[in-house]
């Protein structure tokens, strides 16, 4: 390194300062670099490792994203079982405090009703023969940042499939 | 409310990236640094204004923004090491003609950016023509030739 020259110029020069600062900038550029990592592997949204699924055994198989971002589309799907619908229709259920913190754009395919209860909202949807899987998918936007938990479940089986996710801002 | 937090977010996000990505990055800017900026503006703008597109929120945006502004540099005159901190140091990277190469690598500079400041701002010629270059805190590079014969080299 270049020592500190006496010279006629009136400068506030800190070497040491510099030096520093040049650590501190070293520094950032790394984390500028992992933090472009995680958002390529899906730490701050949408990715593969957001992407996650819980399941009720031999019911519902639901996949969500684990890490979502305050009003920006994100699926909710949720795959039946066969054994999940009963008399040409498959009533899932979606608990209301989820359903508060978000806004559900679309509903593929869309339900032939909903049923409104305290706690939950149900969504009823024809099948058009027993014994064949149906994937409904819930296209939504958070609207509410941080962690949020919900939970999805059928009128005609027991239990439910509880998720969580966290909603960047 | 919220637009306030999102201007401050904003705000303070880009002035820690900027500050950290260097003052060369934006000093003697270029035209794809201007592109650069007006891309990285579109790219903050629906972060900031969100899905309000009220005359209000963008009122009360631009009010935050030039509040911390001015906060901030009342800050600073108050604080020389936040000062420090936030536009960094000027740094002599040409002494009597001789390049000091470790600092000029360290702050992204080279020969051919001192030389161009030397043509632009006093029409030299050669490094040997330049006394001082010093790489100021705006990322600008000021010269100050060496005159014949008045200030000897010393090296």
């Amino acid at each position: 390194m270049a020592s500190r020259q006496a010279h006629d110029l009136d400068i506030d020069q800190d070497l040491a300062f510099a030096q520093r600062s040049w650590r501190v900038q070293r520094a950032a550029w790394l984390g500028m670099g992992v933090v472009l990592l995680l958002a390529l592997a899906g730490v701050l949204g949408a990715g593969p490792l957001s992407r996650s699924d819980a399941s009720l055994p031999g019911f519902l198989r639901l996949e969500y994203q684990r890490f979502a971002r305050y009003q920006a589309p994100q699926a909710l799907i949720a795959r039946l079982e066969p054994a999940a619908t009963r008399a040409g229709e498959a009533r899932l259920w979606v608990d209301r405090q989820y359903l508060d913190d978000s806004k559900v754009d679309t509903i593929t395919p869309p339900p032939s009703r909903v049923e409104a209860a305290a706690d939950r909202l149900v969504y009823v949807f024809s099948t058009r023969r027993p014994g064949e899987p149906v994937t409904i998918v819930f296209t939504l936007q958070s609207e509410r940042i941080g962690l949020s938990s919900g939970r999805v479940g059928l009128d005609d089986a027991e239990g439910f499939v509880p998720f969580r996710q966290f909603v960047y801002p | 409310m919220e637009s306030v937090i999102r201007a401050a977010a904003i705000y303070g996000l880009l002035l820690m990236v900027f500050r950290l990505t260097g003052n060369r990055s934006l000093g003697q800017i270029t035209t794809f640094d201007f592109i650069l900026l007006l891309i990285i503006s579109e790219a903050i703008q629906n972060g900031m204004v969100g899905t309000d597109h009220s005359v209000t929120n963008a009122f009360v945006l631009v009010l935050t923004l030039l509040t911390f502004d001015i906060g901030l540099s009342l800050l600073k005159s108050r604080l020389p090491a936040l000062e420090r901190w936030l536009e960094g140091v000027p740094l002599v990277i040409v002494e009597h003609g001789h390049p000091l190469r470790d600092r000029m690598q360290k702050s992204r500079v080279d020969v051919s950016d001192v030389l161009t400041a030397a043509r632009k701002l006093h029409g030299l010629e050669r490094l040997d023509q330049v006394k001082y270059a010093v790489l100021e805190r705006s990322g600008d590079i000021s010269i100050i030739p060496e005159h014949g014969g008045s200030d000897p080299p010393r090296a």
